[in-house]
């Protein structure tokens, strides 16, 4: 027989049927299993108190909530107050930090004074004038100490610094804070070198005029532009300005005064000569370099010079 | 469509009393599942989605409130009522008088006296006049369960009842 066979002999039975449902009836009516009215108001009255429960459950986990949420909301409220807290003093100490108020230089300025020096360590004719902290070495001459030094540069911003092209601020190092100090063999005398007050002003004029000397420069906005380049720049535009590059050397047989006293008319000679012994090393060295002949001329004219005015 | 509670109490409680009994064959039991129930049902009224006949919600309701009942760990415990009784006989004619008693029964609930599983299909196909589909879902098992359950119940009735059909 089939299961569809099956239910429809089943259903179909009626009989079965009846006698199923009877023993049911019989055993229900028996126990008196009807609904009573005490039963429905129990049940009612179990529902009214459940629901009641419920409710005040309800409230109970609202004003826990609403509890918990106090307790969260100070607590976010704390951690960003002390997250801001800590972000404000941060700032706090970076501005102080670069204010130079944790320096532990002497000086205040000088670790906000930019080192003009520091950036070129070495031009093309080897010459270091890389500023470095305390060394012993005989060949540097700019060697510094901010601490026994004490004299500061403060570039001076004018017109003409920012308008040539040069960025001085790529300039600035670590090393910003030194100053110069000339080294033993510079100091002609123990005086001139323990005279600080005179040692400060001096420098600083070299300072200035080294600045001014590169302030003039026409190679455009290269950044680590040495002092070679700089004087080299200013002896072509010297020569060029002179127009005595062409036939020179029968010019200088004839007319070597002229052209020696037109040199000193221009205005890089007037810069040049007013850098004094800064610039005398360098002019040195640019006689192994250039190959010019009026270019060599305005140099050793330039050299010349400088040796007489010390 | 929206049910008053009371209104279900009154239309479909002899049902779920009914049903709640004839898992625990105890009337304060099955009063005590019936209140279930009807928490129950008042608590889920707003999730009834009409899927079935309210009837037959009630009835899985009322199935599962009594088959809980009887894995509680309580039930466990308890010590029914007739064995009660019998520790508490103290005479010949006690004795007589349940086992008369039970002998009625036994020929009057011949349903009653089934395995669980075939009084339940039982129940609701024959007394709650549910489909087979609508059993299944009461009971929780395939229809084709259903189908064999009920045949099976009925040969087992059937040699219960011999001498009375």
């Amino acid at each position: 027989m089939s299961e569809k066979d099956l239910l429809t002999d089943i259903e179909s039975d009626e009989a079965f049927r009846s006698e199923i449902r009877d023993d049911f009836e019989n055993e229900f009516n028996l126990q008196d299993l009807t609904v009573s009215e005490d039963l429905i108001a129990r049940t009612m009255a179990a529902i009214r108190s459940t629901e009641k429960e419920e409710t005040e459950e309800k409230t109970a986990e609202v004003k826990e909530t609403t509890s918990e949420n106090k307790i969260r909301n100070i607590r976010i409220v704390k951690w960003v107050s002390g997250i801001a807290a800590a972000v404000v003093i941060g700032v706090v100490g970076i501005v102080l930090f670069k204010s130079g108020l944790f320096s532990t230089s002497k000086s205040s300025d000088s670790a906000t004074a930019p080192n003009y020096f520091s950036t070129s360590t070495t031009n093309s004719m080897g010459s270091d004038y890389a500023v470095k902290e305390k060394t012993e070495s005989a060949d540097d001459r700019y060697v510094t100490d901010s601490i026994d030094g004490g004299s500061l540069y403060t570039p001076p911003q004018t017109e003409a610094n920012s308008s040539n092209g040069y960025n001085y601020d790529n300039q600035v190092t670590t090393a910003a804070s030194e100053s110069y100090t000339p080294s033993a063999d510079e100091c002609k005398n123990e005086a001139e070198c323990s005279d600080s007050a005179e040692m400060v002003s001096g420098d600083q004029q070299m300072d200035n005029l080294f600045f001014s000397l590169k302030s003039h420069l026409s190679v455009g906005s290269e950044e680590n532009i040495t002092v070679a380049q700089a004087l080299k720049t200013e002896i072509e535009k010297i020569t060029d300005d002179l127009g005595i590059r062409d036939g020179f050397e029968e010019k200088a047989e004839e007319d070597t005064e002229d052209i020696k006293n037109m040199i000193r008319t221009t205005e890089g000679y007037e810069i040049i000569m007013d850098c004094g012994s800064y610039a005398e090393g360098e002019l040195t060295a640019l006689l192994g370099e250039l190959e010019d002949p009026a270019e060599l001329f305005v140099v050793n004219t330039l050299l010349s010079d400088l040796q007489d005015s010390q | 469509m929206e049910y008053n509670i009371e209104t279900l109490m009154r239309e479909y409680g002899n049902d779920v009393l009914r049903t709640a009994y004839s898992y625990v064959k105890d009337k304060f039991t099955a009063e005590d599942i019936f209140q279930e129930v009807f928490i129950k049902a008042y608590k889920s009224l707003d999730s009834f989605r009409n899927e079935s006949s309210v009837k037959t919600w009630l009835i899985r309701i009322t199935i599962n409130a009594a088959k809980d009942y009887l894995k509680s760990a309580y039930n466990q415990k308890v010590v029914p009522m007739m064995d009660f009784k019998e520790d508490m006989l103290t005479s010949e004619d006690d004795f007589e008088e349940i086992e008369n008693r039970d002998r009625d029964e036994q020929i009057r609930n011949t349903v009653m006296n089934l395995p669980e599983q075939y009084r339940e299909v039982l129940l609701c196909v024959y007394y709650h006049d549910m489909s087979v589909a609508e059993t299944a879902k009461s009971l929780n098992i395939a229809e084709g369960t259903v189908k064999s359950r009920l045949s099976r119940a009925r040969d087992l009735m059937k040699n219960k009842l011999e001498g009375r059909l």
